[in-house]
């Protein structure tokens, strides 16, 4: 098992971890939407409750400070100029 | 769970940190990987698992056999009993009923009445490319290319490992094995360069493949009779460019992927249209499939050591059984029959005494492309009609106007711009655009990946379609 140990010199994920974790998230705060209608459609059975409640405060917060609304504006911009009707 | 998700993004956010938190724990974080890929696998249907643990077992007990074992007819038969396992596998999920088919069909020509019914079968997701990694093991062990490992947890964690299990890269046995011996390191990976991958695979499956087929290909390939010349000739285009960039968006995003959790993956595309020929466009195209049939196939098959007539024989043999890999229907196969042919004559003529007077010409570089590129847009016709009777109403199409309108979408054109400066981009573009990445600050990186993202969702639409590589 010599070579289960990483040598010590080993660079730090930790930079990655942020920035990555970061995009993700601006990203979910930007489109909350999509993560919330994806956890209501799972929540038949009531469990995802809590993570539902987080999504929608998400979405609220993201409404209140008008990012949400930039978001889907121009999704529904973008659809409309290349004929995409459901967007 | 395909890439371009919710779901994958809550999977891969859920594993990313845990993966790496591991990371002086090597067998630990094989484990974890190892359950999160059979969770991935299981995501479309938990019976499947003991599909992937069956060829686990074959591939770890064959190795070990083959290893141990002194006596070369010996390791012939393990070896081939190995490879029977796996494509019989294969064979049941995928071309029983194909085979059923053809029987009842010729039957029933010559008036028989054959007391064979259709089986009862869903075809496992990413079977053909499980099949594919198995062999590679078992192979590369016997040519002593890699030591058979002594973990069951290595053999299984290479051939389930998520960011190839679905639809590729074909990850050869002695290129991964050893990778799981020591835990990978950031340091080792451009954090900028792979997340241009994903982001760029993102944009070239999202929005230029997706728009692609959604706004024009899959109707004129649901009915070609019902278009015009002009909508079939840039259907063509349009096909070659949507699979170009779904498939390399796929394997774009797996690699990626792949080196985010530490593990490097052979490239699989190099500006495959700007082949000057046809085996240059097999060094091009998903070129880890290229080289496990020419590995694996051609080369054991004699490749083009014993003359001409044998030469063709095994091109023959090997696109059209890598062409029938893509799925039971004729069309795959009269699809690798035409690059065989293609790959024949290109053989014999870059032999040619004629080859070597042209081929220094710029104007014999216009012609060798023009001819590789139209040619491979063609044989796309095939691959992707539903049937050989719908590709043949497309070629019909092609040939003889029916006189219907023109429907094309203006988008297209956008479209098929920017799908052909995503494919001329240079490899080095990314590398210097992701250096030039990793040598900004944590706060920059964000805000950049953040803006093309958001730009890429902005740009998508609502609904995607499937990979096209997720039905092989």
């Amino acid at each position: 098992m010599a070579n289960d140990r990483a040598p010590a010199a080993a660079a730090s994920a930790l930079p990655w971890i942020v920035t990555i974790y970061a995009i993700l998230a601006l990203t979910a705060f930007a489109f909350p939407a999509g993560l919330r209608v994806w956890l209501e459609e799972r929540n038949a059975n009531g469990r995802l409750w809590l993570p539902l409640a987080i999504a929608r405060q998400i979405e609220a917060a993201s409404q209140a400070i008008g990012v949400a609304p930039i978001g889907a504006d121009l999704r529904r911009r973008f659809g409309k100029l290349i004929g995409d009707q459901d967007s | 769970m395909l890439f371009p998700t919710i779901d994958f993004a809550l999977f891969f956010s859920g594993s990313f940190a845990l993966v790496w938190s591991l990371n002086q724990q090597n067998l630990l974080k094989k484990f974890v990987l190892l359950g999160l890929s059979l969770g991935f696998y299981a995501s479309w249907d938990w019976h499947f698992l003991f599909l992937l643990l069956a060829s686990g077992a074959i591939s770890f007990a064959g190795g070990a056999y083959l290893d141990a074992a002194q006596s070369r007819p010996f390791r012939g038969v393990v070896l081939a009993l190995c490879v029977a396992l796996d494509l019989g596998i294969l064979g049941y999920f995928k071309y029983l009923n194909f085979f059923i088919a053809q029987l009842l069909n010729l039957a029933h020509a010559l008036g028989l009445d054959l007391p064979l019914d259709y089986v009862n079968v869903t075809l496992p997701v990413a079977i053909s490319f499980l099949t594919f990694h198995a062999i590679s093991y078992v192979v590369d062990v016997y040519r002593g290319r890699v030591a058979a490992s002594r973990s069951p947890l290595d053999v299984l964690l290479y051939l389930s490992f998520f960011p190839h299990l679905v639809a590729g890269p074909i990850v050869r046995a002695h290129e991964f094995l050893p990778q799981l011996q020591r835990p990978g390191r950031p340091g080792d990976f451009s954090l900028g360069e792979n997340l241009l991958l994903i982001l760029g695979g993102l944009f070239k499956k999202m929005v230029i493949a997706n728009y692609l087929a959604v706004r024009f290909v899959d109707g004129v390939f649901t009915d070609p009779s019902q278009f015009s010349r002009a909508d079939l000739i840039i259907a063509t285009y349009a096909y070659a460019i949507q699979i170009y960039c779904d498939f390399s968006a796929y394997t774009d995003i797996a690699i990626g992927v792949a080196a985010l959790f530490g593990y490097r993956f052979p490239q699989n595309f190099n500006q495959p249209y700007r082949a000057l020929g046809f085996s240059d466009f097999w060094r091009r195209w998903h070129m880890t499939l290229s080289v496990w049939l020419r590995d694996y196939l051609y080369i054991p098959l004699g490749g083009n050591r014993h003359g001409g007539w044998r030469t063709t024989r095994n091109l023959l043999i090997t696109m059209i059984l890598g062409g029938v890999w893509h799925g039971a229907n004729w069309t795959f196969l009269i699809w690798g029959a035409l690059h065989a042919l293609a790959l024949t004559a290109d053989h014999n003529w870059r032999r040619s005494r004629a080859y070597d007077t042209l081929s220094g010409f710029w104007a014999y570089k216009v012609v060798a492309w023009l001819a590789t590129f139209h040619f491979v847009c063609l044989a796309w016709v095939f691959f992707r009609s539903p049937s050989l009777d719908e590709a043949g109403q497309f070629l019909a199409g092609l040939w003889s106007d029916n006189g219907a309108g023109v429907t094309l979408p203006w988008v297209v054109a956008p479209l098929l711009l920017a799908g052909a400066v995503t494919h001329l981009m240079p490899e080095a573009t990314r590398r210097v655009m992701g250096a030039a990445f990793d040598r900004q600050g944590v706060l920059k990186q964000i805000g950049l990946g953040f803006a093309a993202l958001y730009a890429i969702i902005v740009m998508a639409p609502s609904a995607s379609a499937p990979f096209i590589y997720f039905r092989f």
